[in-house]
């Protein structure tokens, strides 16, 4: 029994050269997937081997369409459509609007948006997407997926070397998820994302990134300025037709009695 | 043959080929004037023997299943089956009851005798013929060893086609079936006892022709063959066994026809862009002869099995039979000439482009062809004008998608379109969506249109509501009922 300590394989000091096999609880991933960089150094340095990993499926946590998850993956989907690989939007909630994604430096060439209204369809385009492998990344919008399904599609991602973005509902938060990364995406002042990643390959990390996303130049001044003002004292551009078309028919009323 | 090329022979028994199916389980017997010619597993267990006469197999089977011998009908199963051999050689020649294949120079590109053969019985056994298949350095060596059965020496590379030849049967050479008895009654039953008699004495007595066909089993002979040509076109038929009512079942059949036309698509170095599935329905008393057609377009030439049934069974799913089928043809309506595709050297990812295309194929053949579509900018003003979403199609993908330009690239928009505007209700006057908006800048003024009945006359803001989302809303210049409180949303920045 006094045996047993030096019975072990290797000490602590020999762990390094076994980067792969081993995986300590305080580290980040192991570095066999390839990754590509987001594009945000404050967000690369928590994500596990600096950047979003392939092969896997990767869940946005979102509470609504539109918070600011494209202006996040822009730099990533620029750079991947720039190499000349494909980006699929796989039954995406609106529409993309292409003039403003070619102003992020996304090469509309080479997107290709699928439209599947029935959840049964949407499953099975997107298993077959991962299987095909034929992507730079694939964002799909799974509102409906339950967590089989999401194992079906971790499978099938992991023949892949594209990066695979999975957006859900905030809701799903507590579920658990055979997603190995998921994030958790909120708007924030002055058109910035709060980005909070629940899991991870790697220890827990608890406090939100605030990222800087890409903001269209003419929002920046107002944006700064609508951060030190409330918004309710902001004047108010609308015209109350209603209340002038009121008192303009009074006025008529009172000069057709007068009359 | 000139040289001694290592020949597989394959024997191909097109007994009641068309009952194959139906039949399996039955004891089943072909009939030619009143005797017994062949007769399958089942008849052979009851103890029905070649060369009954018909009345005394049926004493021996009540359930006996007897079929007449239709000629044309196994001169058209064995042309599917070459169309089939087609895949692994070019050189094909067709017998009165089997098929011979030169495989010796395709041994490389299918990695190996034992995978080749695999490949090929499986896809026979998928078209429905029982074969029996033997392989020898010579033609005729191995059109004997085929007709030996199960019981012949195992064939390796390195053997001599002595050792090969020498135990079989005398029953297998076909010259030698008048003299059978004769040859047995002097103690002569294997092929080495016979090539052990004087040769003169063979062709006094049993004739040259036994002879000959000694000699070319033995390579001693050249032999010349008549290959099996490719027809010019493909158009072929199958008639089903019973009436089909799911088209799911169909694929089935379908999938014997795909073979078939690959295996001609290879011998004629090309691909398909287009095929049509003809369905035949039953014809009855209201509806005469009607077919339903599947027409298959693939954007990119193929001449993958599997890749077409793949995309057949998406069709199929979605068909909805009108009447039972009782007929498959299938026609390749688009051919293109393609040479083999080339295997890497070192074993790469699919090049991007080819297996886009392909996922492209099979997404469309199940969500129909216009769920799958392509961006492109449109030089207009309004926001939902200003680009196109079309079909995709990868031919035109390859030009310049924006042929437009960017028409106003520098200005504020935003990554979310909605489809529809959503009229947005006001509180204190302002517009309201989750919260009070608070807008961020002046009004951008969007009046184009006037030119094709969709008139916008719009005021575009860009608003931020308090959970920190940016908005893209508009006012209507001109307010009527209808409209409620003028602001719509159209858009995040996303």
């Amino acid at each position: 029994m006094a045996a047993v300590p030096s019975a072990l394989p290797f000490s602590a000091p020999s762990m390094p050269l076994l980067p792969d096999v081993v995986w300590r609880g305080d580290q980040m991933g192991a570095a066999r997937s390839t990754t590509t960089a987001s594009g945000f150094q404050a967000l690369d340095r928590e994500l596990p081997n600096g950047g979003w990993p392939a092969s896997v499926l990767i869940e946005l946590l979102l509470e609504q369409p539109g918070v600011g998850e494209l202006r996040l993956l822009a730099p990533t989907l620029a750079r991947i459509t720039q190499a000349g690989k494909t980006v699929i939007l796989l039954a995406p909630p609106h529409l993309p609007f292409a003039a403003a994604l070619a102003e992020l430096g996304i090469d509309l060439k080479k997107i290709i948006l699928i439209e599947a209204d029935k959840p049964t369809d949407r499953i099975w385009a997107v298993e077959q997407a991962l299987k095909s492998a034929s992507f730079g990344a694939l964002l799909c919008w799974l509102p409906q997926a339950r967590a089989d399904h999401l194992r079906r599609l971790q499978l099938a991602a992991a023949g892949g070397e594209g990066l695979s973005f999975v957006f859900r509902p905030l809701a799903e938060q507590q579920q658990s998820s055979p997603a190995p990364l998921r994030i958790i995406c909120k708007p924030a002042p002055a058109g910035r994302l709060s980005v909070e990643i629940i899991k991870r390959r790697g220890p827990v990390h608890l406090q939100a990134i605030m990222l800087p996303l890409a903001i269209p130049h003419p929002l920046v001044k107002p944006l700064e300025r609508a951060m030190t003002r409330p918004a309710f004292n902001s004047p108010s551009y609308a015209v109350d037709r209603s209340a002038l078309a009121a008192t303009a028919a009074r006025h008529r009323a009172a000069l057709a009695s007068q009359a | 043959m000139p040289q001694l090329p290592l020949d597989t022979a394959l024997r191909s028994q097109a007994r009641h080929e068309a009952g194959t199916d139906a039949a399996a389980e039955r004891p089943a017997v072909v009939c030619e004037r009143k005797r017994v010619r062949w007769c399958n597993r089942v008849a052979e267990d009851a103890g029905i023997q070649p060369g009954m006469s018909d009345s005394n197999a049926h004493a021996l089977a009540g359930d006996l299943l007897l079929l007449a011998r239709d000629e044309a009908l196994e001169v058209r199963a064995l042309k599917e089956a070459s169309l089939w051999c087609l895949h692994f050689t070019p050189h094909v020649t067709l017998r009165d009851t089997g098929i011979l294949l030169e495989v010796a120079p395709s041994l490389r590109l299918f990695r190996g005798l034992n995978r080749l053969a695999k490949q090929l019985l499986s896809g026979m056994q998928e078209l429905g013929l029982q074969v029996q298949a033997a392989c020898a350095p010579t033609a005729t060596g191995a059109w004997v060893r085929a007709q030996g059965g199960d019981d012949i020496p195992a064939y390796s590379p390195r053997s001599p086609i002595e050792q090969l030849l020498d135990p079989l049967p005398l029953w297998v050479l076909q010259y030698a079936q008048p003299h059978l008895e004769t040859l047995s009654g002097i103690g002569c039953t294997t092929l080495a006892q016979l090539r052990g008699l004087p040769r003169k004495g063979i062709t006094r007595r049993f004739g040259s022709a036994l002879l000959r066909e000694l000699d070319r089993a033995y390579g001693l002979e050249p032999e010349v063959h008549a290959w099996f040509e490719a027809p010019a076109t493909f158009d072929a038929r199958l008639e089903l066994l019973a009436r089909v009512e799911s088209a799911e079942a169909l694929l089935f059949a379908v999938r014997r026809l795909l073979l078939q036309l690959t295996g001609w698509l290879t011998a004629r170095h090309a691909a398909v862009t287009g095929i049509t599935v003809q369905l035949h329905h039953e014809s009855s008393r209201h509806r005469h002869g009607r077919s339903t057609a599947v027409q298959l377009t693939l954007g990119m030439p193929s001449r993958d099995v599997e890749h077409l049934t793949l995309l057949l069974r998406e069709r199929l799913a979605r068909l909805d039979l009108a009447a039972p089928v009782i007929e498959v043809s299938l026609h390749a309506d688009q051919v293109v000439e393609q040479a083999a595709p080339n295997t890497e050297l070192f074993p790469m990812p699919a090049s991007d482009a080819e297996s886009t295309e392909r996922l492209v194929e099979r997404l469309q053949s199940r969500l129909g062809p216009h769920a799958v579509q392509q961006l492109s900018l449109f030089a207009d003003h309004r926001p939902e004008c200003s680009m196109r979403i079309s079909t995709y199609d990868g031919k035109r993908r390859q030009r310049a998608v924006a042929q437009n330009g960017l028409p106003h690239s520098a200005r504020l928009r935003p990554t979310w379109l909605l489809k529809e505007p959503i009229a947005l209700i006001t509180r204190h006057h302002k517009p309201f969506y989750q919260s009070p908006l608070q807008l961020l800048t002046g009004a951008e003024r969007i009046e184009a249109g006037w030119w094709d009945d969709a008139l916008a006359a719009r005021d575009y803001f860009v608003a931020q509501n308090d959970r920190h989302m940016l908005l893209w809303i508009f006012r209507l210049r001109t307010i009527d009922e209808s409209a409620g409180s003028g602001w719509f949303l159209h858009g995040f920045f996303g």
